[in-house]
């Protein structure tokens, strides 16, 4: 980490609950879930160039909610029927999973780490409704 | 009707330089140019909301971990903006097309406007607390660069703000935008946040509302995941290639440019909804 002294007096007091540092989990969550999803779609589609000689498919993800494309994927992946589409599609689940686990680091912090009655209401509130419309199909 | 792989790429990346150029996100570019490629609008939407989620989450990480992000603040109004989505995005399942052209327009044009009259506040001055931000202590403090010193801040009419993010969340699901303006435009005025403090707490709050929007999309099949790739791609290396360009070329005949751009965008996609040229 940089050393900036003239902010180190407010980063202690940013820092209160025992190492739980809720900016830098959220921050790292968020920067690492877009890179894995970046590099697993050029994985895919690089695979999908070489094996197919194409880069264009027209895939909807028809009647599917997340945990399905999930599913989907894996099982591409595993019985080899369209590998590098379900490369892909892990790629692009990650993407969507990446917000999410953020509202998950969000509660665990408030719940646990803050201790905080009224913010793990909102942030659980937050995650109960992204889980259920992530469940609609 | 389909587009290619190229064009998608292009699209994206056009809309994901032109959207960090101006300042105002990739999100109300996507849409327009590639329906200008003869793609279906709700289809466009819908990977257009997929990519939100990249670019906020992407610019979010470095704001939260410079501490200028009130997460506190953010997950409150998030309350409001992801039910907001979800009801936006089911209402452009069931939407004519030309209701939605001449909304994106009117958008476009509110983001333009909310841009190009905006006056740089020389000095912040804390608004007084109401009740409910006293109560769940809707507050903070950042270290501004500029000006060398620790800024403590306080949120005023809270239930104000939940509102119009409402609204907010309303439009990024409806259009698949992140609606940044209007959420930057809430907490700056009716809030009384420090602007910096909203510009990257409303950055913060997108990705979670484009999620929202984004499940709805999902589940009725309107996302192609084979454009779905190189949209996301090109959206976040057209983003990333602006923000290098800036450092070097921060002057505002830069800026000025790319608002015009957005005018002209948002001009022709009204004229296309009035028109019937969809």
């Amino acid at each position: 980490m940089k050393a900036e002294p003239a902010r180190s007096a407010g980063m202690e007091e940013a820092v209160p609950h025992g190492g739980f540092d809720i900016e830098v989990v959220i921050g790292t969550a968020l920067s690492i879930g877009v890179l894995i999803s970046a590099g697993l779609v050029i994985l895919g589609l690089a695979w999908h160039w070489l094996t197919t000689g194409q880069l264009t498919f027209h895939l909807p993800f028809t009647g599917a909610n997340l945990f399905d494309v999930i599913a989907q994927s894996i099982r591409r992946v595993v019985n080899d029927h369209d590998r590098s589409i379900g490369v892909i599609w892990l790629g692009l689940a990650v993407l969507m999973l990446t917000p999410y686990a953020r509202v998950v680091a969000s509660v665990i912090y408030f719940a646990f780490a803050d201790r905080d009655w009224k913010f793990t209401a909102i942030t659980l509130f937050v995650l109960i409704v992204l889980t259920v419309s992530l469940f609609i199909r | 009707m389909h587009v290619s792989f190229g064009v998608a790429l292009l699209a994206a990346v056009l809309a994901g330089f032109i959207g960090a150029m101006s300042g105002l996100g990739g999100g109300v570019v996507l849409t327009p140019v590639l329906t200008l490629f003869g793609y279906d609008i709700k289809h466009a939407i819908a990977l257009s909301a997929l990519t939100v989620i990249a670019t906020s989450s992407g610019s979010a990480a470095a704001y939260v971990r410079d501490r200028i992000t009130n997460i506190r603040i953010g997950m409150f109004l998030e309350m409001f903006t992801i039910i907001g989505a979800l009801i936006g995005a089911t209402i452009t399942l069931s939407a004519a097309k030309r209701p939605l052209f001449i909304a994106f327009g009117l958008v476009l044009l509110f983001s333009w406007a909310t841009s190009f009259f905006q006056k740089p506040r020389t000095s912040y001055h804390p608004a007084t607390p109401d009740r409910i931000s006293r109560w769940l202590a809707l507050k903070g403090e950042y270290y501004d660069l500029a000006e060398r010193r620790s800024i403590p801040y306080h949120a005023t009419n809270a239930i104000w703000g939940g509102l119009i993010l409402f609204c907010a969340g309303v439009i990024a699901g409806l259009l698949g935008i992140g609606a940044g303006a209007v959420k930057v435009l809430a907490m700056d005025r009716v809030m009384g946040l420090p602007p910096k403090v909203s510009t990257t707490t409303s950055n913060f709050i997108i990705g979670v509302t484009a999620l929202a929007g984004t499940s709805v999309y999902l589940a009725s099949g309107l996302i192609d995941s084979g454009l779905a790739g190189p949209t996301v791609l090109g959206v976040l290396g057209g983003s990333f290639l602006a923000t290098r360009l800036l450092v070097r070329l921060s002057n505002r005949t830069v800026r000025t440019f790319f608002l015009f751009v957005f005018l002209l965008i948002g001009i022709q996609m009204i004229i296309r909804g009035i028109g019937g040229y969809v």
